[in-house]
């Protein structure tokens, strides 16, 4: 008996151990709606990071660590204008950084320096180049030089909604032919452009947001991949990983307008599948017949 | 007479006897002499046409324009969110935009740039920095997009020449681009435990570059560049540790590099590799020079109580005043001083005893 409450004690304790190295990072609010995820379409650039709505709350960091830069709106002491409003730094263990924009005036802890999950960082306001109230949340892996999408370093959260393809059509010669199924074209090499959101599980309106990843087959090889885990600069541009070296301009179209990449049609049968997934492992699955005639 | 008459005839009144009673002891008996002060709470645009030349811009808590050194308003406007001034030609911004529109002093719009982002202009140039901080562009006044680059980390200090542009990032690298785009240098300064840029500034022939970098410890850094290299001349660990950026700016003549100390004004001589101190409250706004006479007229400000302190390089102080009220802005033109406080603006004269 004795040995069984030892076994299980110890069981108990590492399993403790194991939670937090794996969930290091916690919300930095306690009321979360995703507003806006990694990856979206800000015009002519790639959201750097997630935005969590749920009204004026209080801010805390990701995890503990230092504060190591702030902005305060109106006390501008470097003359470079920014749309993130307030804004606060904390950089935690192996040289990660978290950056917390839109906080409302006047509540960054400016003579704080060490910080810990429970330290009031700022509360969400409306700071900055902002529509409403939100929390921008960016994580920035210093050592890989790249901006990392938070929903995969965060707790997951509850999501039923599957993402959407509204439209998919074929670009050829100038003319746009509508994907259905079987959808009948000519020979020769076309651009696949899709329109593709996934929706907020946690706002009662309509808030499409950017899905997670975008996969392309032709009769089961990949032809076009993108992810939406991390970005880096190359060459002076930013780009997405683990997708081609994507740029921004190579991706988008408009907000929710995207290339997936150009497709060589043969004369015959073909078949092409979209598959689009969204952080919470939803997936939307679409499957077509094309058939290639002269 | 109406109430706002009277507070600038009283104002005109307290400055007189103020600077007359405490005429700073330079050697050459030089006397501050107010010649006017305006109210720009209500500017009426004046009818005459002012030249060019007699005009430069201003900006208070929340106004903008164009003033002649005779206190002629040319032009004013509301502040939207920002406003990026030069001599004649701005653009007043909103919180967020497709475009940014550029207009003379005037009024009357000269381009619009079909971008989100930002403006700077500065010596000449046009940027616009996306709201984010991690892409810069450059664009001429055609329209024309020169180049741009981005990054995914932030641009914490920047500092603008006539040939480069200098950038300093939350990771802790500086970068100077020059005319086309190109990065000419990418350097990490001395290491500390944590590496951040608070500030950074070049002098005018782009030839010394000076940093604040860093926490455990937090330096300032000289470097300069010798035979197309760009070398380590100075290195100074500094009491403080700023975590947010820091005022940072060369001298007219690049000899001086000015940055913010614990309730100070620091200067480093970039000749004698010397460092002083004058002691100033709160937050350094502008440190203007007055070339005929070779003074510095340093302005700080703290819960809206302002400093003006008046010194020599090597630091010694000639005269200094504490005011009320915000102060917004501290520009010499020839021999006047014009600053603002509290949506008024005053010009004082420098004269000889």
């Amino acid at each position: 008996m004795k040995r069984n409450v030892l076994l299980i004690s110890f069981l108990i304790i590492q399993i403790q151990l194991i939670s937090r190295i794996c969930l290091a990072y916690e919300w930095p609010v306690e009321k979360i709606m995703l507003t806006a995820t990694f990856g979206e379409s800000r015009k002519d650039h790639f959201h750097s990071g997630i935005d969590i709505g749920g009204g004026e709350q209080e801010v805390h960091p990701i995890a503990e660590g230092e504060i190591v830069f702030f902005h305060e709106e109106g006390e501008d002491f470097s003359g470079i204008p920014t749309g993130l409003g307030s804004f606060i730094v904390v950089e935690h263990e192996g040289g990660i950084k978290s950056l917390y924009g839109h906080l409302k005036q006047q509540t960054i802890p400016v003579s704080m320096t060490q910080v810990g999950i429970k330290d009031v960082i700022g509360v969400i306001g409306d700071t900055g180049g902002s529509y409403g109230p939100h929390l921008h949340l960016e994580i920035i892996d210093k050592e890989f030089g790249q901006d990392v999408n938070p929903l995969l370093l965060l707790p997951p959260i509850q999501d039923k909604n599957k993402p959407v393809v509204r439209t998919l059509s074929f670009e050829k010669d100038g003319s746009i032919i509508p994907v259905t199924s079987p959808v009948v074209i000519n020979p020769g090499t076309a651009e696949l452009k899709a329109s593709i959101f996934d929706l907020s599980a946690d706002v009662p309106f309509y808030c499409p947001m950017a899905p997670f990843s975008i996969s392309v087959f032709i009769n089961g090889e990949t032809t076009f991949n993108v992810v939406f885990e991390a970005l880096r600069a190359l060459d002076g541009n930013i780009i997405l990983i683990q997708s081609n070296n994507l740029t921004f301009s190579d991706f988008y179209e408009s907000d929710w307008d995207v290339k997936l990449g150009k497709i060589d049609l043969h004369p015959g049968e073909s078949r092409l599948e979209i598959a689009v997934k969204d952080y919470a492992g939803n997936t939307t699955n679409r499957q077509f017949l094309i058939k290639v005639t002269e | 007479m109406n109430r706002r008459k009277a507070s600038i005839i009283y104002l005109m009144i307290f400055l007189v006897v103020y600077f007359l009673v405490f005429t700073p002891p330079t050697s050459k008996e030089l006397i501050f002499l107010p010649v006017w002060a305006k109210d720009l709470s209500d500017p009426s645009n004046s009818s005459r046409e002012i030249k060019e030349l007699e005009i430069f811009p201003f900006y208070s808590e929340d106004l903008f324009g164009y003033i002649s050194v005779d206190g002629e308003v040319q032009y004013a406007e509301k502040i939207l969110y920002g406003v990026a001034l030069a001599q004649s030609v701005f653009a007043n911004y909103s919180r967020v935009s497709e475009n940014i529109v550029f207009k003379d002093s005037d009024g009357r719009i000269v381009m619009n740039l079909e971008t989100s982002g930002y403006p700077i202009l500065k010596n000449g140039r046009i940027f616009v920095i996306s709201t984010d901080r991690k892409r810069i562009a450059e664009w001429d006044d055609q329209e024309n997009l020169l180049w741009k680059r981005e990054y995914t980390s932030h641009i914490t200090s920047l500092h603008i020449n006539p040939n480069t542009v200098l950038m300093g990032f939350l990771n802790g690298d500086v970068e100077l681009i020059d005319k086309s785009g190109k990065v000419v240098l990418k350097q990490t300064p001395e290491r500390s435990r944590v590496q951040v840029i608070y500030g950074c500034a070049a002098s005018r022939d782009d030839r010394m570059i000076a940093i604040i970098s860093g926490i455990d410890p937090q330096r300032i850094q000289l470097i300069q560049k010798k035979d197309d290299l760009y070398k380590s001349i100075f290195t100074q660990i500094l009491e403080n540790e700023f975590r947010r950026n820091v005022y940072l700016e060369f001298s007219d003549n690049d000899r001086i590099v000015f940055f913010e100390g614990n309730n100070s004004l620091r200067y480093l001589d970039t000749k004698m590799k010397t460092l002083g101190s004058i002691m100033l409250k709160g937050k350094i706004d502008k440190v203007a020079f007055e070339k005929r006479y070779n003074l510095f007229f340093a302005l700080s400000s703290i819960n809206r109580e302002n400093q003006i302190k008046v010194f020599k390089p090597g630091g010694k102080v000639f005269f200094e005043s504490t005011f009320p009220g915000k102060a917004a802005f501290l520009n010499f033109e020839n021999d006047s001083l014009f600053f603002v406080v509290d949506r008024k603006m005053i010009r004082v004269d420098l004269k000889e005893k």
